[in-house]
């Protein structure tokens, strides 16, 4: 019980001026695996999330992804992807004019395959990134950051064999918030 | 300055990253289909057991032995069971079932599967003129339709009175004769009271 109060006074004690703030992301993802494969992927992706936190210190966002897929790595006919995440963003004041950030997190998603077995596959993800929040006034600002995410697939099946593919990706971004 | 210097360190590294390609052959080839490596097959009766084999072919021409991996099954039980393969003669005496292999929604093709009918059978003890009591080797040969001989190795029940003990299976039945005077030694085919054979071994 003391340990939940604790945990309270220290969070209520983080988000002090915390706020809501809703945003949204576009970026350039590039995916490459980890196999002999080479396959890679590079495509637009945009992102919405809904958070709270201070811009100055620390918030967590919940956010989800669309990735305009244009590979077909797992089938003759991949899909877009789909992903949420939740992410813990730490956030700095230097007294310069923007907000330099890193954040960690998970995420899951999924995409349409086209095999005689498997017409989906899910995906989990671990998620680092850094960044920065450029304000432009109390209430809004913008958003320059970089994400990694180590992407690990549900295993594909072969009959004989189920194999299991992972991959890297990184995104480049730019985005804009509302904080309420 | 610095938000300069990083937005350009940003846009270098959009540049590099931009340089990716999208990969448009998949990584792991996709199934095509299942199949039964033996086509056409046959089985006697009364045979303990036969295997069969099923690959799994993939779109870029590779294959693979299924043959643990698949479920297989037969169109008709009471002709053959099969199983992991391993085709056993069903209780019926003879006649023609279809055995297929699938895996979720991918079944190949049915391989008929033949099973042949006995039409006679006798039994004998091998060294029968002993006139001792002991253990001896029982033996099953039946004749199919399609005039071959052999030995019965399964579908075959044994019964012994005069306190005779039969043990084993197939070929290697064995009675034991343990009293003097007659004993009876009766076997049935496919739990068909017409195809019951006895023989009768004396110690005198």
């Amino acid at each position: 019980m003391k340990k939940i109060i604790l945990f309270l006074l220290f969070f209520t004690s983080l988000y002090s001026d915390a706020k809501v703030y809703i945003g949204s992301n576009y970026g350039y993802n590039y995916e490459k695996f980890d196999d002999d494969t080479n396959a890679e992927s590079s495509t637009e992706i945009a992102k919405i999330k809904i958070a709270y936190g201070d811009r100055e210190s620390y918030a967590i966002e919940f956010s989800l992804d669309y990735i305009n897929n244009q590979s077909n790595i797992f089938s003759d006919n991949d899909s877009e992807k789909y992903g949420m995440n939740v992410e813990f963003v730490k956030a700095f004041d230097f007294d310069i004019y923007v907000n330099p950030f890193f954040k960690a997190g998970f995420g899951a998603g999924f995409l349409d395959i086209d095999r005689e077995l498997q017409k989906k596959l899910n995906y989990g993800t671990l998620n680092l990134g850094l960044g920065m929040f450029i304000p432009i006034n109390e209430h809004f600002d913008f958003e320059l950051g970089y994400d990694y995410k180590s992407i690990s697939y549900e295993s594909i099946d072969t009959i004989v064999d189920e194999v299991r593919f992972s991959s890297n990706a990184n995104t480049i971004y730019f985005g804009f918030n509302v904080r309420f | 300055m610095k938000i300069i210097k990083s937005s350009f360190l940003i846009l270098i590294a959009t540049f590099f990253i931009s340089c990716g390609d999208n990969s448009d052959a998949p990584i792991i080839a996709d199934v095509e289909s299942l199949k039964i490596n033996e086509s056409n097959v046959s089985m006697y009766s009364t045979d303990d057991n036969m295997n069969l084999t099923a690959t799994v072919y993939y779109q870029d021409g590779s294959t693979a032995d299924a043959t643990a991996f698949v479920a297989w099954k037969s169109s008709d039980t009471n002709i053959a069971n099969v199983s992991n393969g391993s085709v056993t003669a069903g209780s019926t005496n003879g006649g023609d079932t279809n055995i297929t292999v699938s895996y979720d929604n991918i079944s190949s093709l049915p391989t008929p599967l033949n099973i042949i009918t006995l039409n006679d059978y006798n039994i004998s003890m091998i060294d029968a003129d002993a006139n001792t009591t002991g253990t001896y080797s029982l033996i099953a040969t039946a004749k199919f339709e399609d005039n071959v001989t052999k030995v019965i190795e399964k579908n075959i029940v044994w019964d012994v009175n005069n306190s005779a003990i039969v043990s084993g299976t197939g070929s290697l039945t064995m009675v034991q004769i343990v009293s003097t005077g007659d004993t009876n030694i009766t076997s049935i085919l496919f739990n068909d009271v017409n195809m019951t054979k006895t023989i009768i071994y004396t110690v005198n």
